[in-house]
């Protein structure tokens, strides 16, 4: 390339000679601010900012942006509303401007910060609702809701930014720092979603795969200002680092296999009241209904059914567990009825009116009363009052009440009584199935002394299944991805009952897989059960193009970008 | 007015490499001409007080330029917030227009200064730094925080990119005559 074709050096050197400082005048200017001020120039009351200081700032947060930081507890509940009304209006007024505002003099004399439409503001806005919103996805009922709202939310961002550009108000650093934020949201989220313990939504990798292509496409937008976005980066390394390594280490998860699973069931050395027993005897359960073989220790039974202490009373928790699992000779429950205390619960059972009303850690009180040699009139009796004991839809906890009755009536030898049941079961089944939010998949119901806490109710569901058969209408390819998600064994836990979940988990996918195929899924059901991936897919996206809109800005300054959008012309 | 040879040699060397990118760097980030050298002043004095926390050496001219340059942009941003809360914008552009007003130019340089506003800004803001004082692309590089090979190739662009649109706006006048 000739030179011809660029500008000459001299005619350069001549636009700006009229711009050139006078090197003694500046020096003399630098002098006289070394040696303070004038006696006779008033005082200058505000001293400079340290020039270092806000590098010693988290997240390179100074002045205003600081101020928001620490606000952020009040703007967390203002900001999601305020996010909402604002997308709103800008969409409203960007309608009612049909083709776009017109740019304003740069002679306005009402400072640009002052004006209306500022993408800055509302991306604060967005941002901050968003650490509101997302994690308001993990509650079922307000799933859809708040997936539309932080859709719509940066849909908005993205064009207002669109209508800003158009007036020299945007800044692509600027929308990328914030857009930035947004994504560390998300990724915190994605993060908090692919903890094996809170159940997990599945595509938890693969929103952190977006975020961090995200996170590399803005950094490729802009290139002169990527600190903002190093640290994200940076932080998101941290946060995977802090709370969920494995998606850092090289080899693929490790999962529960069937050898393990059959070793915990066989050598599991529990006393009485193990806390861990309750998982033993899930795992138990669910490899018998799968077909597994799966036999527990010599004495297993009796070694778990002992008295806390010489002569006292076994715990009802403890013998309702191995009521279920089988685990106690026939004679031993029949025995039981000579204690006085079982006796006088025995009579009440068999004897009362109504529903039966026992609590969960009680039903082992059915298998006492079927091991005695019951009357005719009292095996009725109990048989009628199970038969009144099935669910309705006022009840809150419809699967451990459809448990109690099938299992009881099992044991009195009415199945058919209970298979009469089958629809409603079914029923109940697919409505305490999660179909949105955390443990998705999975089945919850309520607890607690007064009904009030929602908790997993996984193995109380995979009973049902394997009593009353897989519903249709419940997602079991939802339920299948959950259990698996669950084998995932522990990576750093060193207590024996660190993987009894994994082998929990482990069993009832068996148990599922031993169902027979699940059916296939229509285009429009995959897509629809893997909306938050798509909702997060779309959110990213919006961000890349939000930040692609915006115009360029060299050095970072956003502030300059809004006050002045050229620099001083030779 | 203090005479020149006050200063300390060391920062009469920052003043003889930094000068004019810097008046260059804070006139790109929106400053008028005139306050860019009130604020470089400012840089530089209160850079030269602050060295002590610099952490590098006074000689190192690419830590003297990162120094610079962050002393520069706080100033800078003080400045703005003061500014936004006294001067309206008026008085600015008044001050502005009358500081552009001047000697009549020659038709080349004028075409010059209609092409300026069209290029990009990165490329507006290589040459205002580069051009103002004739100082070294390395020097120009220390203040971005960037590679003296990208600074030249922004250079070479930007001028090309200079002619293009000059030779526009002349071709465009004399369609128009």
């Amino acid at each position: 390339m000739s030179d011809q074709k660029m500008v000459d050096e001299q005619e350069l050197l001549d636009l700006f000679a009229k711009r050139r400082a006078d090197a003694d005048r500046f020096a003399a200017g630098v002098a006289k601010r070394l040696a303070g001020p004038d006696e006779d120039e008033p005082a200058q009351p505000e001293p400079q900012p340290l020039p270092r200081a806000a590098a010693w700032v988290p997240f390179h947060l100074s002045g205003s942006k600081l101020w928001l930081w620490l606000s952020m507890p009040i703007l967390l509940i203002a900001g999601s509303w305020l996010a909402m009304f604002g997308a709103a209006g800008s969409i409203r007024r960007s309608l009612r401007n049909g083709a776009g505002p017109v740019a304003e003099p740069e002679t306005s004399a009402k400072p640009p910060r002052k004006r209306r439409r500022s993408p800055k503001g509302f991306a604060q806005l967005l941002v901050s609702g968003a650490l509101v919103a997302v994690p308001l996805l993990g509650l079922p009922d307000l799933f859809d809701a708040v997936l539309v709202a932080c859709v719509a939310s940066m849909a908005a961002l993205a064009i207002l930014v669109k209508h800003a550009a158009r007036e020299g108000k945007a800044d692509r650093v600027q929308v990328a720092t914030l857009c930035s934020g947004l994504l560390e949201t998300l990724l915190i989220f994605a993060l908090v979603c692919s903890i094996p313990q809170l159940g997990a939504f599945h595509p938890g990798r693969w929103i952190i795969a977006c975020v961090f292509t995200a996170a590399l496409g803005i950094l490729m937008l802009i290139r002169y200002a990527p600190r903002n976005v190093i640290n994200m980066v940076m932080t998101a390394f941290v946060l995977v680092f802090l709370t969920n390594s494995k998606l850092l280490r090289l080899r693929p998860p490790e999962l529960a296999t069937k050898a393990q699973v059959q070793e915990f069931v066989s050598t599991a050395e529990l006393k009485s009241g193990d806390t861990r027993l309750s998982e033993y005897c899930e795992t138990l359960l669910a490899l018998r209904a799968a077909g597994i073989e799966a036999t527990p220790p010599e004495d297993f039974g009796k070694r778990i059914a002992k008295p806390l202490f010489p002569g006292g009373p076994v715990g009802a928790a403890v013998l309702t567990e191995c009521a279920r699992a089988e685990l106690l000779p026939d004679e031993q429950w029949r025995d039981m009825a000579k204690n006085p205390y079982h006796s006088g619960l025995l009579e009440e059972l068999l004897t009362g009116t109504g529903p039966i009303e026992i609590p969960q850690y009680d039903e082992y009180l059915l298998r006492v009363a079927v091991a005695q040699p019951l009357t005719a009139v009292e095996r009725a009796n109990l048989t009628d009052r199970l038969l009144q004991s099935w669910p309705g839809p006022e009840h809150l906890t419809p699967l451990l009440r459809s448990r109690m009755v099938a299992w009881g009536l099992d044991l009195l030898g009415s199945k058919e009584l209970a298979d009469a049941e089958t629809k409603r079961v079914h029923a109940h089944v697919a409505r305490q199935q999660n179909r949105s939010g955390f443990r998705r998949g999975g089945f919850s119901e309520r607890a607690g002394a007064e009904l009030q806490f929602v908790l997993p109710a996984d193995e109380i569901g995979m009973w049902l299944i394997a009593r009353f058969g897989l519903p249709a209408e419940c997602n079991g390819h939802a339920l299948r991805l959950h259990l698996e998600k669950h084998t995932e064994l522990s990576r750093f836990g060193k207590r024996p009952s660190a993987n009894d979940d994994a082998f929990v988990a482990f069993a009832q996918l068996q148990q599922l897989d031993s169902l027979g195929p699940l059916p296939d899924r229509s285009i429009q059901q995959v897509f629809l059960e893997e909306r938050l991936l798509w909702a997060m897919i779309a959110m990213v996206l919006l961000c890349l193009f939000a930040v692609w809109i915006a115009p360029h800005r060299p050095q970072g300054e956003a502030e300059q970008a809004a006050q002045a959008p050229q620099g001083a012309m030779p | 007015m203090a005479p020149s040879s006050a200063l300390d040699p060391k920062l009469e060397q920052w003043l003889a490499h930094f000068r004019g990118p810097l008046i260059g760097l804070l006139a790109s980030w929106g400053s008028d001409w005139q306050s860019a050298e009130e604020l470089a002043m400012d840089t530089f004095a209160e850079a030269w007080l602050g060295r002590e926390r610099m952490r590098a050496d006074v000689d190192d001219l690419d830590a003297v330029g990162a120094w610079l340059r962050g002393i520069a942009q706080n100033l800078w941003r003080s400045h703005q917030r003061k500014r936004s809360r006294v001067t309206s914008l008026e008085e600015r552009h008044e001050h502005v227009v009358a500081a552009e007003s001047g000697d009549e130019p020659d038709e080349q340089q004028e075409a010059l200064r209609r092409a300026f506003p069209e290029l990009h800004l990165e490329h507006q803001e290589v040459l205002r730094m580069h051009y103002l004082e004739q100082t070294t692309a390395r020097e120009v590089a220390a203040l971005l925080g960037e590679t003296q090979k990208a600074v030249e190739m922004r250079l070479y662009q930007a001028r090309r990119a200079l002619r293009y649109f000059a030779d526009k706006q002349l071709r465009t006048e004399g369609a128009e005559r």
